[in-house]
C-alpha cells in the first residue's frame, strides 16, 4: 500500500488489510461450470468485467450466489421503503462497526 | 376454537389473519412450500418487503435447509452455535429443535442450547468448525489464513469452508432479524415439535 493511499485510510483499515485473502476465492480465469454462468449473469447485467471479491466469495455455491445477487438487489441497490441513499449509509456505518473495509 | 394469545413485538409485523395483498401471497408461498400453516415469526418480520420474504424462503432452502458442501445436519450445528453466540433465543431453539430432527440425541440439543460443546459428543473436526463459528461470529475481521489452515487440517474442505461461512453470515443476518423485532420463542425443543 502507498504512503499517500495510507493517510486516506484509518488504521483498523490498514489492520484488516493486512490479512489479506483467507479462504480461497474462484477467480474470473478459473471459473468453470455453473459458476462461470452465474459470473457470466452477473457481467451482462452489470456491464462490468471483473467479478467483485464479495461475489466471488460465493462462487463455491453459484446457486446461491444468483440468491444472494437478486435479493440484494431488491434490498438494497433500489429505493424501497427507504431511499438508496438512506441504504448506503446504514450499510457504511454497519461496515464501518464491523471492521469490513472492503 | 382458542383465542391466540396477542403477541407485541417491537417492530410491528403482519400476523398471518391480517396479511392482504402481496404479503398474503407471499405468506401463502412459504405455506404452500413448507406444507404448514402458520407463517413462523421470522419470515414475518419481512412482511415489510413481501417480495424479499419470498426471496429469503427460496435461498434458506437453497443454502440452509438442504445438504449442500456441508450436510444439513452441520449446518444445524452451525445454526445453533451462531444464535447461542448471537444471543438470539428464537432462532437458537428453532435451529436446535432442526438439529434432533436431523439425529442428534437429547444430550447433544441441550449442550447446544446451553451453548456447552463439550457436552455435545462432537468430533474433533466438528469441534474444530465450531470454533471456527465462534470466530467468525464474533470479529470476522480477527481471523487469520492459521485459523483456516486448522479446518483444513481437520479435514474441512475448501468448498466446505465457504460454506460453513455463508451459513455463520446467514445466521448474523435472521439473529439480527429476530433480535431487533424482538420475535416470540417458538419452544420447538420444550415442546419436542414444531409448534407453528
Amino acid at each position: 500500500m502507498s504512503d499517500d493511499k495510507k493517510t486516506l485510510m484509518p488504521e483498523y483499515i490498514q489492520a484488516v488489510s493486512q490479512l489479506g485473502l483467507k479462504i480461497k476465492l474462484i477467480e474470473d480465469a478459473e471459473a468453470a461450470g455453473d459458476t462461470a454462468v452465474a459470473y457470466d449473469e452477473w457481467r451482462a447485467k452489470s456491464g462490468r468485467k471483473q467479478m467483485p471479491g464479495i461475489l466471488k466469495c460465493f462462487g463455491q455455491r453459484p446457486d446461491f450466489l444468483r440468491h444472494v445477487m437478486a435479493f440484494s438487489n431488491t434490498v438494497h441497490f433500489s429505493e424501497g421503503h427507504l431511499s438508496r441513499r438512506y441504504k448506503e449509509m446504514i450499510a457504511s456505518y454497519v461496515s464501518y462497526l464491523n471492521r469490513c473495509p472492503y | 376454537m382458542n383465542q391466540e394469545p396477542a403477541v407485541t413485538t417491537k417492530i410491528k409485523i403482519v400476523e398471518d389473519a391480517d396479511a392482504t395483498g402481496e404479503v398474503a401471497e407471499a405468506y401463502d408461498y412459504w405455506r404452500a412450500g413448507s406444507g404448514r400453516s402458520k407463517v413462523p415469526g421470522i419470515l414475518k418480520s419481512l412482511s415489510a418487503r413481501p417480495d424479499f420474504l419470498k426471496q429469503a424462503v427460496d435461498f434458506s432452502n437453497t443454502i440452509q435447509f438442504s445438504d449442500g458442501h456441508l450436510s444439513r445436519r452441520h449446518k444445524e450445528m452451525i445454526g445453533s452455535y451462531a444464535s447461542y453466540l448471537n444471543s438470539c433465543p428464537y432462532c437458537l431453539d428453532s435451529h436446535a429443535f432442526f438439529l434432533k430432527t436431523q439425529g442428534a440425541s437429547d444430550e447433544a440439543v441441550a449442550a447446544f442450547m446451553a451453548g456447552d460443546l463439550e457436552k455435545a459428543g462432537l468430533s474433533n473436526a466438528e469441534l474444530a468448525l465450531m470454533n471456527y463459528v465462534e470466530l467468525v461470529t464474533k470479529a470476522a475481521y480477527r481471523t487469520t489464513p492459521e485459523d483456516v489452515e486448522k479446518l483444513r487440517r481437520a479435514g474441512w474442505k475448501e468448498e466446505q469452508i465457504a460454506e460453513a461461512v455463508y451459513i455463520i453470515a446467514l445466521f448474523a443476518m435472521f439473529n439480527r432479524i429476530a433480535n431487533a423485532f424482538g420475535v416470540p420463542v417458538q419452544n420447538h425443543v420444550a415442546m419436542g415439535k414444531l409448534t407453528s
